[in-house]
């Protein structure tokens, strides 16, 4: 496979002869490859241990040699044999010391093989066929790239007969020959090779501790299939309930083999029930049937009571509240449902699953969040490390409104705010006080007792009716006089949007959408080390 | 139990990236537990990268496949998958609406529950660091060494994906799904 001229003193070299000569010198250079291989080495005046790879399977025994011990390695004609290649050539380039070479020669696909696809013409051990891409593909794969580089690479074609056809042998060279050297690993290297370190924030990197219990990895699961039950509450006029017809009618189109129950006002339950779309119609006056008329009914609470009495002993996958009003959403709660849908915030009805918040839509503007760092803010206790402000100990000797913390004079719009100050206890939990204002602190637009407990970061509203600029948040010392160590990572601010209005029937369809897009493929979300559910 | 993975461990946004070590450890545990072959997508420019993944991992079981196929091919190789791994990205999005059990990686950049793949057969890890949501949009401005994806442990990953893999109540795999 790779005739080569016996060489002889100054005789002329062939050109693998040359490379062989040149790349394998040295006192420990070792030649891995089929029997036979000795004499072309001797005859180039290499000094070479041999390590054969058995005739028939062409597998290489390990090299048994220290870690950076050879001055070079001669791969010859095993590559393409070896299964695990990444192993091979990682083995092999470790026994080198710093300046060493590993000399790879493997048969060349379009010289030797002369074939698209393996199995090879003339060496059945051959696994894999080789170009000169595919060859460095194989060493980039194994090799560290800081650890090496390539001193020399050929397509040994010399006396090669291009005229031949593919199914004779092939006769002259035809080997791809590549030589490593091998680096001394840069001091960079690992800096380097750390993803995307280029990128990695520097100079005030700070890195925090470990997991806490107050920080779970959580898996946000598909859970199994469509709900089998669903219970539609749609109890309030007729007018609302004609303008409810197509989000009904969307919610069968969605769950076809489901059972739908609804429960509308006594009035409308004739018209509910010639619809033809639900397989129950519960009839419930929550409201009274002519709104203008004063009320004989009871009071809010005791119908929602009521309520919870007519439906006992029924139970829904699915419950939902087509009404954009917020009035009725608390029965949702009166109902045996795994999930509750309903407009409004999760703020407000914490017990909807699925929530479209259509708030305050009256209030104009883009929503907004961003998280303010600690770097924007001034610390009188304790020090500012990295982008954080830490306050290692406690602190005696403080009262109550003493100032900790305080900027970081930011600009707000109007509109409705929140806040969270991000501040963590790095011992016990205690409490401190806070106030944002404007205008060096002569007005204060909210208070309040700030708890710095673990895994708890209270929600701060803030409604503002026009701008503010320079707005600074103070943190100080509460009525217990107590400071223990804490963390402050900063807040986060949040605005809420708002958006033109939409018809009522566009508002109820988007709803029923949402719902049926939610429940296609539904989820729940549980703590990766409990198993538990989370919300 | 053998099982043919797909993971694209590179988005277009670092970001968002779990670990290369850490898809390597899985990537291991794969093929030592569940006698997994692993197959690694991306693009040509990433394949330096992901060869940090496969360098000491068998190649009969892992393999590099960074820029050598179309993106037609790599939905094939994807709908044909036991399971797929990624970041928050859209092989993430593409493996959940095609049916194929998915599990995501997700950073704190994002909130989950607005941008998580969704699909039939989806598992979407996320760690709940006191800085997430942080919407920042590079990662030279986390100074937290993007603590919520390298806290996210390998094997807390590779559990993922052994359910992923169990999983029986999905549809048929790469029965096209509307998401």
């Amino acid at each position: 496979m790779h005739p080569t001229d016996a060489t002889d003193g100054e005789e002329e070299l062939s050109r693998r002869g040359a490379m062989l000569r040149a790349y394998l010198a040295g006192d420990r250079v070792v030649m891995v490859g089929p029997p036979g291989y000795r004499r072309e080495l001797a005859d180039l005046g290499v000094n070479a241990a041999v390590v054969e790879c058995d005739a028939e399977t062409r597998q290489v025994p390990s090299l048994g040699l220290p870690p950076g011990s050879q001055d070079a390695v001669f791969a010859n004609d095993v590559l393409a044999c070896i299964g695990d290649y990444r192993a091979a050539i990682a083995e092999w380039f470790g026994t080198l010391k710093v300046g060493g070479r590993l000399v790879i020669a493997v048969p060349h696909q379009f010289l030797f093989e002369r074939k698209l696809f393996p199995p090879s013409r003339w060496e059945t051990q051959h696994r894999r066929f080789y170009t000169t891409s595919l060859l460095l593909t194989e060493i980039e794969e194994a090799l560290d790239p800081l650890s090496y580089r390539v001193r020399d690479l050929t397509e040994d074609d010399e006396d090669f007969d291009y005229s031949a056809p593919p199914d004779q042998s092939p006769t002259g060279s035809c080997d791809i020959i590549v030589v490593l050297e091998r680096m001394a690993r840069p001091p960079y290297a690992d800096a380097l090779l750390d993803e995307r370190s280029g990128d990695r924030a520097t100079g005030r990197f700070v890195r925090v501790p470990g997991p806490a219990a107050s920080e779970p990895v959580v898996a946000i699961e598909t859970t199994a299939g469509p709900p089998q039950r669903i219970l539609v509450l749609k109890l309030d006029h007729r007018g609302d309930f004609i303008m409810g017809r197509p989000a009904m009618e969307l919610l069968r189109r969605e769950f076809p083999s489901s059972h739908l129950t609804l429960v509308c006002g006594p009035w409308n339950r004739a018209d509910a029930e010639q619809l033809g779309l639900f397989n129950e119609v519960i009839g419930f006056a929550f409201f009274p049937e002519v709104a203008s008329h004063v009320s004989d009914l009871a009071k809010e609470e005791e119908r929602v009571i009521l309520f919870a009495r007519h439906m006992a002993g029924r139970s829904y996958d699915l419950a939902i509240d087509l009404r954009v009003d917020q009035d009725t959403r608390l029965l949702l709660t009166a109902v045996d449902a795994t999930q509750r849908a309903g407009f409004g915030t999760a703020e407000r009805f914490p017990f909807l699953d699925i929530a479209l918040p259509f708030i305050n839509p009256t209030v104009s503007g883009r929503a907004e969040q961003r998280l303010i760092m600690p770097d924007r803010f001034t610390a009188m206790a304790g020090r500012h490390e990295g982008f954080a402000i830490v306050n290692p100990d406690d602190l005696p000797g403080k009262t109550h409104g003493d100032r900790l913390i305080y900027g970081p004079y930011a600009d707000f719009e109007a509109g409705d705010w929140t806040l969270e100050i991000i501040i963590e206890p790095l011992a016990s939990d205690f409490d401190l006080t806070y106030d944002v204002c404007w205008d060096v602190g002569s007005n204060v637009i909210g208070a309040g007792i700030l708890p710095v407990r673990r895994g708890v970061r209270p929600r701060i509203a803030l409604h503002l009716e026009e701008a503010l600029k320079g707005v600074e948040i103070r943190v100080s010392v509460g009525p217990s006089n107590r400071v223990r160590p804490y963390r402050f990572l900063g807040c986060r601010v949040g605005k809420r949007g708002a958006f033109p209005a939409l018809h009522q029937q566009e508002m109820l369809v988007l709803l029923a959408s949402l719902v049926a897009h939610r429940m296609r493929f539904p989820y729940q979300t549980v703590d990766t080390a409990t198993r538990l559910p989370v919300s | 139990m053998s099982a043919a993975l797909v993971i694209a461990p590179v988005s277009n946004d670092p970001l968002r990236d779990w670990p290369l070590s850490h898809f390597e450890q899985l990537a291991r545990l794969c093929v030592e537990q569940l006698e997994a072959t692993v197959d690694c997508v991306g693009i040509r420019a990433q394949r330096v990268a992901v060869n940090q993944i496969v360098r000491r991992l068998p190649p009969d079981r892992v393999r590099n496949l960074c820029g050598t196929m179309p993106w037609s091919d790599t939905t094939e190789l994807i709908r044909s998958a036991s399971c797929v791994v990624a970041n928050n990205s859209g092989i993430a999005h593409l493996a959940a609406g095609l049916g194929v059990p998915t599990v995501c990686v997700f950073g704190a950049s994002h909130n989950p529950y607005e941008w998580m793949a969704r699909g039939p057969a989806v598992i979407t890890l996320h760690k709940r660091t006191g800085c997430a949501p942080c919407a920042f949009g590079q990662l030279a401005e986390c100074p937290f060494d993007k603590r919520c994806l390298r806290e996210i442990a390998p094997e807390t990953v590779f559990e993922a994906v052994r359910r992923a893999c169990a999983r029986t109540d999905a549809p048929v795999q790469g029965s096209p799904v509307h998401v």
